[in-house]
């Protein structure tokens, strides 16, 4: 069975959707760069003066133990209604 | 009561039902859309567990989530905080997806599933624990889950009591053993979340050069079971890859291109990320044993899924009992979020043990003659003991490569005997034909057995069944059956009883009543990147594009020669992205 060729107006409709496709894209990218800066950098740099770890990331070699005590949701019906 | 868990967003995607406390039907998504590890809301799963129920959708009392939304997000927005300016590329592609799905759980799982009611949320490893305790033999038992990373905990250790399941102490991100092998797993070449398996097949072809190096700067374990990850050799926590060049330097070899030849450094860096996986999963049963004096342990989470760490639990204790899963990954936290609200939140006695995988759906012997009939397949219908003697005579005389399709569909990431390709273990040759004629897969990698129950301690190293292909194991001295046996003489073992696969022991049983070999090749009944069978159809079109011999659908026996050519206008290569 052969391939119906493609219409020209089509084929015109599917680059313009591209370029669109690809201006949305970098848009979207420039938009996301301007709140990291804006609103991730703030509080990263408040976090760095502060020297902060939140991750936990300096205290590598210790002898102590790196378990934590579990941050478990209680199990009750009122707490599993909720995301948090 | 009708609960239906579901698990997705991330990687395989699935759901489960259960009834008044009992497991009705349970799938994964990408069975259904054929897209490999698909992480989408699992509709179609969805869909077929209400079928399995003869439910709709407004039966459910409860549609759980398997994680909690906003602490996942607040441990993201965290690790952005903490890595500035380093995680713009990772915010960038990880935000628009948090924006427009995963903050939005209720709203999509009514847009998606059509259900009007109630949404509950359990934590990620509260789901992965309770997957792995409440279908458990035991009515007491220690927990472990270790995986990625859910919300927070990367790891938890915790103890089941009857209806009770607590979580003592965890590990947090990004202190991860799953994120470890998985870093492994990408400067090995392969993919994430997706090849770890193939770490752990490649890692007998290696000598563990490296532990020591991994435990000097790459792991911090200590004594207690628990460790630390030297971060400043990751990248996981703020950019698009797993490792970053210091970890390149560290080893002094650039990371492996997928697809390109393995040399003995990768297979020694195989070997070695595994021995150390083993021991720090090792270190940590052992501090639970000592915490909590039991004797029944039960795991979950992907790094459950190392049968070889798990094959050493076995041996080395000290808990008696081990019970894993048969899905520890992921998908299974679609069954531990039902579970988990059935006894946990709601306060119902367990009165489901799990004794099988078999949770998928299946098709008459009607309706597999009607999809062949449709297609003008030439198959015979044969009573059911024929069936089974033609098929082992095949097996054993002919050296055919079986694809057999029976009963319902697994749960869980391995073929069971009811989407397998099966073949005789004892001709080495096998190996060779099933993994590059059939699957198309890298040369490496070992098959699995599937061994009678009863004769299984004849053959192998062991003393108690591993119905889920979840425990490595030796094969015995003097038993032959190279197909199946890896370069150490190890071999991924499932043992198959009576009451759970009446058509696969059966096989077995005639196949060693005509050779003496209770053993039989079994993976999963799919090509390379291709998710498991499910249909007839599926299961028609996997055998017409690769070079097996017979198919068997039910009692169907189909054989390639007689078959018309398959005429697509497509190639089907294209179709399946290599895992």
């Amino acid at each position: 069975m052969g391939m119906e060729p493609v219409p020209v107006h089509r084929r015109l409709l599917n680059g313009w959707m591209a370029i669109v496709a690809r201006f949305g894209f970098v848009q979207t990218l420039v938009i996301l760069s301007i709140f990291y800066a804006l609103l991730i950098g703030p509080v990263a740099l408040v976090g760095v003066l502060a020297r902060r770890d939140p991750l936990d990331k300096r205290t590598l070699r210790g002898s102590g133990t790196a378990w934590s005590k579990a941050d478990s949701a209680s199990a009750d019906l009122d707490r599993a209604k909720q995301m948090t | 009561m009708n609960i239906l868990g579901i698990s997705c967003f991330y990687h395989d995607a699935a759901a489960a039902l259960l009834r008044d406390g009992n497991l009705v039907a349970a799938a994964h998504e990408e069975r259904f859309t054929r897209k490999r590890h698909d992480p989408d809301m699992p509709a179609q799963a969805t869909e077929y567990c209400l079928r399995e129920a003869g439910i709709d959708i407004d039966d459910l009392d409860y549609v759980v989530f398997y994680d909690k939304p906003f602490i996942k997000f607040e441990r993201i927005l965290t690790t952005y905080f903490a890595t500035f300016p380093r995680s713009l590329p990772s915010f960038t592609k990880a935000i628009p997806i948090w924006l427009k799905e995963k903050l939005w759980v209720p709203s999509e799982v009514r847009k998606k599933l059509g259900y009007t009611g109630e949404v509950l949320f359990t934590e990620h490893h509260q789901s992965h624990a309770a997957s792995a305790f409440y279908p458990s033999p035991f009515e007491e038992a220690a927990v472990l889950t270790c995986d990625g990373v859910g919300e927070w905990a990367t790891t938890t250790q915790g103890i089941g009591r009857g209806s009770d399941l607590e979580l003592i102490q965890e590990v947090r991100f990004p202190h991860s053993l799953g994120l470890l092998y998985s870093a492994f797993t990408y400067y090995l070449g392969f993919k994430v979340n997706s090849a770890e398996y193939k770490v752990m097949g490649a890692a007998p072809y290696g000598e563990p050069k490296y532990v020591k190096q991994i435990f000097d700067e790459l792991v911090d374990l200590r004594e207690d079971g628990s460790f630390k990850l030297n971060m400043r050799y990751f990248a996981y926590d703020y950019g698009l890859t797993m490792t970053n060049r210091r970890f390149e330097n560290l080893f002094e070899h650039p990371r492996r291109k997928g697809e390109s030849e393995m040399e003995q450094f990768h297979w020694d860096m195989a070997a070695s990320v595994q021995v150390v996986t083993e021991e720090i999963v090792l270190a940590m049963v052992r501090d639970l044993h000592r915490r909590t004096g039991l004797n029944n342990l039960c795991m979950a989470g992907g790094v459950a899924l190392n049968c070889v760490a798990n094959g050493r639990i076995v041996r080395e204790g000290p808990f008696e009992n081990l019970w894993v899963q048969p899905a520890a990954g992921d998908a299974g936290g679609a069954l531990g979020a039902a579970l988990f609200t059935e006894h946990a939140v709601l306060g119902e006695p367990r009165k489901f043990q799990m004794k099988h995988a078999y949770w998928g759906p299946a098709h008459s012997d009607e309706a597999i003659r009607t999809e062949l009939d449709a297609r003008g397949a030439p198959y015979r219908s044969l009573p059911r003991d024929e069936m089974i003697a033609e098929v082992a005579r095949r097996l054993a005389d002919d050296q055919a490569v079986v694809g057999w399709f029976q009963g319902r569909m697994e749960w869980g990431p391995r073929s069971l005997g009811a989407r397998s390709i099966l073949a005789d273990a004892r001709n080495e040759e096998n190996w060779k034909r099933v993994n590059l004629k059939i699957k198309f897969r890298e040369s490496f990698r070992p098959f699995a057995p599937a061994a009678l129950a009863e004769k299984a301690g004849e053959w192998f190293d062991i003393d108690r069944e591993s119905p889920y292909m979840l425990l490595v194991c030796q094969v015995n001295e003097g038993k032959h059956i190279p197909a199946v046996t890896h370069v150490d003489g190890s071999a991924r073992l499932q043992t198959v009883d009576r009451d759970s696969q009446p058509e696969f022991y059966d096989l077995l049983r005639a196949f060693d009543e005509r050779t003496g070999c209770p053993v039989l090749i079994n993976t999963s009944f799919n090509v390379r990147g291709e998710p498991i069978v499910c249909t007839p159809q599926d299961a028609y079109l996997c055998f017409m594009r690769t070079h097996m011999d017979v198919l068997v659908l039910g009692n169907q026996v189909l054989l390639k020669e007689e078959q018309p050519e398959l005429v697509e206008d497509f190639d089907w290569r294209e179709r399946y992205e290599l895992d």
